[in-house]
């Protein structure tokens, strides 16, 4: 949506500047191949924007990317008045600072690979529709000072003879004024190829690849940019199985023996053991189960163990529980989770157990044996 | 054990103690299982944690269920302090036990495989001597040990545990999941080296990176508020139609869109945010991101999307370099008068011809109309309300740890104070890029900029 139009609308503009650019490279190669009223061409002035102007951006480009600013020319054009606000507002919508950078440079070698080609185009028309003589004229330099220079520029083809610059062709192409006939021929009209070469070499194939790797870098950031917007989190909730409570009540049956698994002080056991009006009070924390077997509960109406609420119940107290009880026993037995503080030069008081605790308790009474809560707190002494 | 091995930790005691709660602060990961119900853990897990370079490992265990017949068990394989760990290693590799000691065998498995031991209880609630058998049985392992105390309610009974402990334990410490920040965690780390010094090297490597890491989430964060303030700042809907009142019609449409597409991008930041710092499955609530003023707006359009100047524009160019050819093919010597004739009519006849234009089609598409456009918002606050907004939650998550299970409620950062504590220059540029935009001009370095506040509002939390 937003999206697409937005990359549609920055398209555009960029096509439009593109197309400029297009058209002013094709205005400067006519412009600098125009000549005079002979068809006389300066070949410095050439030289100047097919090999030395290319050069040194394309050696700007590389200075640019080396200190890590990639934005290219199209960041110079975003500041200026002329271009659209709209642009600058576009760009602004384009994803984080980097990939901003990324689309600049990518414009910047579009536009300058236009600016290239329609330099190319006016050069290939200037060449077929008119007879083009390439001279120089200098008051300082001689051929011999110029040779090595253009000698260099030309290395990268030194396979392609027919482009090479030569010392014949040069001083047969050096022009004076005083001698005012016009230069030979033959050498005159062979510059082109070297002037060719030199922006096919300096221009067109670097600006070409420069774009190529551009244009890649970027197709291949937005589809990481978009994928990454569709990642969910996928957020995994506990599964709340139904809970099974064991039943809970506040009165047991009197005569009943309770096994204090609590640690429970003192004053605190004797009230609860008052309380309840049980005929025995063991204390057994540590081992229940031969503790359950040495005590005789035949007689006896009921069984009531004393925890810690928070401890959680353990496999450990199910077992024994099992192991010693017989079902019917399990059903007279009550399970009693207690919370106390103690105040200091006071007694121990009981206080009332955290839900989560109790609910623990309940599930372990109903799920490991089956037998019943005894909720202490709160109840009538 | 051997300094080669990587270290591993095995997070074991009482259940419903805070074990996993314990490797989820430790590892900063929040898809460990938490709950309040005991026996939530029942195989043991090992959460490897890499920071950077460096990696350790926690295994999170059920907790003791039959301490008491597991120790019984192992005496009766065991007649000679010597013959302790081979009976434990008999124990977790027999079936026999694996039927009866399920929970046993499950966490003490890791630990006879070379992990050290981590010990968890509960310092709200006293010490009493149905832990011995389950400590018993971690000395008979002979691996490096500690314990933590994990104060769940109060620090009621840390003294008394502290004292019992160091009965069996050489290092114990007070460890709160659910509070634990940087320092806290750095600490126990510390003291895995202390227990288990063939370790040291990498526990030291580790340390350093959580460090590293700290400042690279601070640069990130930026990064990502800089990337989001710039989107929302900018954010605009256009919808194109052919004539005024169509495009006056879709007002409430794009506003409401356009309050949509807003806060969902901001939660997306939010979320990325979360995910910066490890929180990927943190729910968060905060209230409606604020958006003012009236924000609609329509315009004229023709082919592209371009406007009538820069029509012209683009024409005149395109003449010039018709008319250039022309003074060519005459001789070149009237090269401007022909390129500027050229220039002039065709960027006159376009001019001229734009409303022509936006009412003609081709192949049934129109190639001009109006624009209805909702934003940006030019409100000079709303950078600071972004902002505020981002960093409350920034605070938050530095504030919480990976233990927690509740909802995040992100409230506002009070931005203004942490901008007092920038320097002038900072301000001064803090103040610059946020008007920039919400000019919706192009901000420099956004994220640079953004980073002394990010740095000061840590600093601060940290403190
Ligand atoms: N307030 C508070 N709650 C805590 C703390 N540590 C743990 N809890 C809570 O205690 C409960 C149990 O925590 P877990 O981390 O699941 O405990 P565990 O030892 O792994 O439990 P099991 O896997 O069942 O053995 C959870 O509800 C935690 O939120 C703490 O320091 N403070
Ligand atoms: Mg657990």
């Amino acid at each position: 949506m937003q999206e697409n139009k937005d990359s549609l609308a920055l398209r555009a503009i960029s096509v439009m500047i593109a197309l400029i650019a297009f058209i002013l490279g094709l205005l400067a190669s006519v412009a600098a191949l125009s000549g005079d009223e002979y068809g006389r061409v300066n070949l410095l002035l050439s030289l100047f924007l097919f090999a030395l102007l290319p050069a040194f951006g394309l050696l700007a480009t590389a200075v640019f990317l080396s200190l890590g600013r990639r934005s290219g020319i199209a960041a110079l054009l975003v500041e200026l008045r002329v271009t659209p606000k709209r642009f600058a507002a576009l760009l602004a919508r384009q994803g984080g600072a980097a990939q901003r950078q990324r689309i600049l440079f990518s414009l910047s070698q579009g536009w300058l690979l236009s600016f290239v080609a329609g330099n190319l185009l006016g050069f290939a028309l200037m060449l077929l529709a008119m007879d083009i003589s390439f001279v120089w004229r200098s008051t300082l330099l001689e051929a011999s000072d110029l040779l090595p220079v253009l000698d260099f520029v030309a290395m990268p083809w030194s396979f392609w003879s027919a482009a090479q610059p030569s010392l014949e062709m040069l001083s047969q192409t050096q022009d004076f004024r005083l001698q005012g006939s016009p230069n030979d021929a033959n050498y005159v009209g062979q510059w082109w190829r070297f002037l060719l070469a030199a922006q096919l070499c300096y221009s067109l194939s670097p600006r070409t690849l420069l774009w190529l790797i551009a244009k890649n870098r970027l197709t291949r950031k937005t589809e990481t940019l978009s994928t990454d917007q569709n990642r969910k989190v996928s957020a995994e909730n506990p599964i709340s199985e139904i809970d099974r409570l064991a039943k809970s009540v506040t009165e047991i049956p009197v005569d009943s023996i309770l096994f204090d698994l609590a640690h429970t002080p003192d004053s605190l056991l004797s009230d609860i053991g008052e309380r309840l009006q049980v005929a025995t009070i063991h204390r057994t924390p540590v081992d229940l189960h031969s503790q359950l077997q040495r005590v005789d509960y035949a007689n006896s109406p009921a069984l009531v163990v004393l925890v810690r609420s928070w401890e959680p119940p353990l496999a450990e107290l199910a077992d024994s529980l099992r192991e010693e009880l017989t079902a019917e026993q399990q059903s007279n037995l009550f399970i009693a989770p207690i919370d106390w503080v103690s105040a200091p030069q006071k007694n121990e008081r009981l206080v009332e157990p955290q839900v989560a605790h109790t609910q623990e308790w309940r599930r372990f009474c109903a799920s490991a044996v089956d037998c019943t809560h005894l909720s202490l707190y709160g109840a009538k002494p | 054990m051997s300094a080669l091995t990587l270290p591993r930790f095995a997070v074991v005691g009482h259940p419903n103690k805070g074990k996993s709660s314990i490797v989820a602060a430790l590892a900063q990961n929040d898809s460990v299982e938490i709950s309040s119900r005991s026996g939530t853990t029942l195989q043991a897990a090992a959460f490897k944690i890499r920071v950077d370079d460096a990696s350790y490992t926690l295994i999170d265990t059920p907790g003791f269920q039959r301490p008491r017949r597991a120790l019984a068990w192992l005496n009766q394989h065991a007649s000679s302090a010597d013959q302790r760990r081979e009976a434990i290693a008999l124990f977790v590799s027999s079936d026999d036990c694996a039927a009866q000691f399920p929970d046993e065998v499950a966490l003490l498995k890791p630990i006879s495989e070379g992990a050290a031991i981590l010990y968890v209880v509960d310092g709200s609630r006293p010490y009493n001597p149905d832990y011995e058998a389950e400590m018993e049985i971690l000395r008979w392992c002979g691996q490096p040990s500690m314990a933590l105390i994990n104060p769940i309610e109060s620090d009621a009974h840390i003294d008394t545990w502290q004292q019992a402990l160091s009965q069996f334990f050489k290092v114990v410490r007070v460890f709160n999941p659910m509070l634990a920040d940087r320092l806290r965690r750095d600490e126990i780390l510390e003291a895995f080296a202390v227990i288990a010094p063939e370790w040291r090297t990498q526990i030291d490597l580790v340390r350093a990176n959580y460090t590293q890491q700290d400042q690279i989430r601070i640069v990130d964060a930026g990064k990502l508020l800089a990337e989001t303030l710039e989107l929302l700042c900018s954010y605009q809907l256009n919808q194109q139609t052919l004539s005024k009142s169509q495009a006056e019609k879709l007002k409430p449409v794009l506003e409401a869109r356009y309050f949509v597409e807003m806060r969902a991008i901001e939660s997306a930041a939010h979320r990325r945010l979360k995910e910066l710092f490890d929180y990927r499955n943190l729910d968060s609530e905060i209230i409606d991101l604020p958006i003012e003023g009236d924000l609609f707006d329509t315009e004229k359009w023709v082919v592209w999307g371009l406007n009538r100047q820069q029509l012209a524009l683009t024409a005149a160019i395109a003449g010039a370099g018709t008319g250039a050819a022309f003074d060519v093919a005459t001789g070149g010597s009237s090269l401007l008068i022909g390129a500027t004739t050229g220039a002039l009519l065709a960027g006159g006849g376009t001019w001229f011809g734009a409303d022509k234009i936006a009412r003609s089609k081709v192949m049934g598409l129109p190639l001009g109309g109006f624009e209805a456009r909702h934003g940006p918002s030019a409100n000079r606050n709303f950078p600071y309300v972004v902002t505020g907004r981002f960093l409350g939650l920034l605070e938050a998550l530095q504030n919480r740890t990976h233990a927690r299970r509740d909802i995040l409620t992100i409230t506002d950062s009070t931005l203004q104070d942490k901008i007092d504590t920038l320097q002038s220059h900072q301000r001064k540029a803090l103040t610059a890029a946020f008007h920039r935009l919400s000019s919706q001009k192009v901000v420099d370095d956004l994220p640079n900029t953004l980073r002394p506040l990010l740095e000061a509002m840590s600093q601060m939390t940290f403190k």
